[in-house]
C-alpha cells in the first residue's frame, strides 16, 4: 500500500483551490496551519503582543483578499511571511507607533542611549552565557527591538525562523550579497547591544 | 588571515557552518587570538539563543477575527451594491439617472467648447494680425484691388504676434511692403516701408538731428515726448555750436571710423509719429546710443499725410514700391522707416 504523504506546499495549494471554489472550511485549515508561524514572526518583529495579533490578522486578511493573484511561484508560507514583514514594517512606521515610541523615549537619560559600539574587543565571556533562559529571552527581544527593521527582519528570518538565504531573499526582495552583509551587520549590532545592556546591569535586574 | 577576515567569516557562518576551506585557518587563528575567540563564542551563543527563543502560539480567536473581517464586505462594495440595487429596482430613478448623466455630458461638452472659443477669441484682441506676405501682394492692398480673403480665426491664431512679425520683416534690410490681412473693418492695417534718405551732413553725421528742430515742426511739444529725447535735441544743438567754435579756433581732431549715428533724426521721427497720434512699436529707447535698425510705427491713416509731410521736411522720402499708396478705408497704417545716408 502506497502511503501518500502530502507536503505543506501541496496541502496549501489544495486548500487555496478549494477556497477559491467557495469552500469556507479551507480558509480555516490554512489559517490554523500558519497562524502560529505568522504570529510568532510578527511578535519578534514588533515586540508587542497586541500589535503582533493585529498584524497577523491583517496579514491573513490581505492574503485572502488577494488570493486570486497568488501564482504559486513560492510557497504560501513564504508569501504569508512576505506580507507579514511588510505589514509589520508599516505598523512600525505608522504615525501612532512613532508617537508612542517618542513618548516612551521621553525622559530617558541620553547618555545611556548612545549608539552601540561596533568594535568588540572585550574578551570577557558573552553576557548571554551567564543568564537564565528567561533573562536571555527578555534581553534578546529588547536587543532585537533596538535594531532597524531591515536588520531585525534578516536576523529573525535567519536565526529564529531558520530560513535559508534564498527564502530570505524572496521575502525581503534583497539579493544574496545584501542579505549576507545585512545579516553580518545585524549580528554585530545585536552583540554590541547585548553587551551594552549587560554593562548597564540590566540583564539580571530586568526580571 | 587577519582578524577582520576571520570576523567576516564568523559573522557570515555560525560555528558549525564554517566552510571546510576556511576551517583550518579559522581554527588556527582562534587558537592564537583571544579576542576573535571570544567573539566567536559570543556569536555562537547569540545564534543558539536566537534559535532557542520560544515559539509563541497564536492567540485564541485569531481565526474568528479573520473570518469575521473577511465576511464583512468593504464599504465600496456595499455602496456599489446599494447603488446597483437602487437603479435596478426603481424605474423612475433609472430614467432620472440616465437623464442626469446625459445632462452632465451636454454640460461638459458646452463648457469645453466655450473654453475653446474664449481661447480663440482672446488673441484677436490685438489690433493687427501680422501675416507676412510677399511684396507682390502689396498692390492687392490698394483700393480698387480685390480685397484679400478674410482669414479664419484659426489662421489668425497661427499668425505670429505683431511685434515679432514686424521684426522678422525688417530683419532682411531690404524695405518691403507688408500687408496684413484684415481681421475686421475697424483694425484693418496696411504696412508700408519708407526709405528715408537723410541729406549729407545733417542726419547722417554724428550731429544728426540738427537739421530739424522740434520748434520748427510745431510750437507745441508732444507731452509723450521722453525728456531724454528732448534733451538730446537740445544737446545736439549745443554740440553743433561747440563744433562750430572748434572749427574757428582749433584744428578739428581726427575722428574715428565714421559710424552712422542717427539718434537725433530718430528722435525727430518719433516726435512726428507722436504728433500724428501714432505709437512706436519698435524703435530706439531713450537710453539707446546708436540705433541702426528701422523704426516701426503705427498711426491712424487720417494722419498719414501730415506725417509724410513732416518726414519730407526731414529729407527725401522714398516709397518702397516707388509710388505713394492711395488712401484707403483703413483705420490704422503701419509704417516702417529706415534711414539711409545719402
Amino acid at each position: 500500500m502506497l502511503l501518500a504523504v502530502k507536503t505543506l506546499k501541496e496541502e496549501d495549494k489544495e486548500d487555496i483551490e478549494h477556497f477559491l471554489l467557495g469552500d469556507r472550511a479551507a480558509l480555516d485549515r490554512v489559517v490554523l496551519r500558519h497562524q502560529d508561524r505568522i504570529f510568532n514572526l510578527c511578535y519578534r518583529l514588533l515586540g508587542d503582543h497586541d500589535d503582533a495579533r493585529d498584524c497577523a490578522q491583517e496579514t491573513f486578511i490581505k492574503a485572502f483578499r488577494s488570493l486570486r493573484g497568488f501564482r504559486f511561484e513560492c510557497g504560501l508560507a513564504t508569501w504569508l511571511r512576505t506580507i507579514a514583514v511588510n505589514v509589520c514594517k508599516n505598523k512600525r512606521n505608522s504615525a501612532e507607533n512613532r508617537f508612542w515610541k517618542r513618548v516612551m523615549r521621553f525622559g530617558r537619560n541620553p547618555e545611556n542611549d548612545e549608539g552601540p559600539e561596533l568594535e568588540i574587543e572585550d574578551p570577557a565571556p558573552s553576557p548571554l552565557a551567564m543568564m537564565t533562559e528567561k533573562e536571555k529571552e527578555v534581553l534578546l527581544q529588547a536587543a532585537i527591538d533596538s535594531l532597524s527593521h531591515d536588520h531585525r527582519t534578516v536576523i529573525i528570518l535567519r536565526y529564529v525562523e531558520e530560513l535559508s538565504y534564498e527564502e530570505i531573499c524572496t521575502i525581503t526582495g534583497y539579493n544574496l550579497g545584501t542579505v549576507k552583509s545585512r545579516l553580518a551587520r545585524a549580528r554585530m549590532l545585536l552583540q554590541a547591544e547585548l553587551r551594552r545592556e549587560s554593562g548597564k546591569g540590566g540583564g539580571h535586574e530586568m526580571l | 588571515m587577519k582578524c577582520s577576515e576571520i570576523r567576516a567569516i564568523l559573522l557570515e557562518y555560525t560555528g558549525s557552518e564554517v566552510p571546510p576551506e576556511f576551517g583550518v585557518e579559522v581554527h588556527r587563528h582562534l587558537a592564537a587570538c583571544k579576542s576573535c575567540a571570544a567573539l566567536c563564542a559570543a556569536l555562537a551563543e547569540q545564534s543558539a539563543a536566537l534559535g532557542r527563543l520560544p515559539k509563541l502560539a497564536a492567540p485564541e480567536g485569531l481565526l474568528d477575527a479573520v473570518k469575521s473581517r473577511l465576511e464583512k464586505p468593504s464599504l465600496l462594495s456595499v455602496f456599489t451594491r446599494w447603488l446597483h440595487g437602487f437603479f435596478e429596482t426603481n424605474r423612475f430613478f433609472r430614467l432620472a439617472g440616465a437623464g442626469a448623466a446625459a445632462m452632465l455630458v451636454i454640460l461638459a461638452v458646452h463648457v469645453a467648447f466655450r473654453e475653446n472659443t474664449l481661447r480663440e477669441v482672446s488673441p484677436s484682441k490685438a489690433p493687427v494680425a501680422t501675416e507676412a506676405r510677399p511684396p507682390e501682394a502689396e498692390h492687392s492692398a490698394l483700393p480698387g484691388a480685390p480685397s484679400p480673403p478674410i482669414p479664419s480665426p484659426r489662421a489668425t491664431l497661427a499668425a505670429p504676434r505683431p511685434g515679432l512679425g514686424a521684426k522678422k520683416a525688417l530683419r532682411g534690410g531690404v524695405p518691403q511692403a507688408k500687408r496684413h490681412g484684415p481681421v475686421s473693418a475697424r483694425n484693418q492695417t496696411v504696412m508700408l516701408t519708407l526709405v528715408w534718405k537723410a541729406p549729407a551732413g545733417s542726419a547722417g553725421e554724428k550731429t544728426g538731428g540738427a537739421a530739424l528742430r522740434p520748434d520748427r515742426l510745431s510750437n507745441q511739444r508732444s507731452r509723450s515726448l521722453p525728456a531724454s529725447l528732448a534733451a538730446s535735441a537740445e544737446g545736439n544743438r549745443m554740440h553743433t555750436k561747440g563744433l562750430a567754435r572748434g572749427t574757428a579756433g582749433f584744428a578739428p581732431a581726427p575722428r574715428p571710423a565714421p559710424r552712422f549715428r542717427s539718434r537725433g533724426v530718430m528722435g525727430d521721427v518719433i516726435r512726428l509719429v507722436e504728433r500724428a497720434k501714432g505709437k512706436v512699436l519698435h524703435g530706439p529707447t531713450p537710453r539707446y546710443e546708436s540705433w541702426s535698425g528701422p523704426i516701426l510705427a503705427e498711426l491712424p491713416e487720417a494722419n498719414l499725410h501730415s506725417f509724410i509731410a513732416g518726414m519730407r521736411k526731414l529729407g527725401a522720402v522714398q516709397w518702397s514700391q516707388g509710388k505713394e499708396p492711395a488712401p484707403g478705408s483703413n483705420a490704422t497704417v503701419r509704417v516702417s522707416i529706415r534711414l539711409e545716408k545719402e
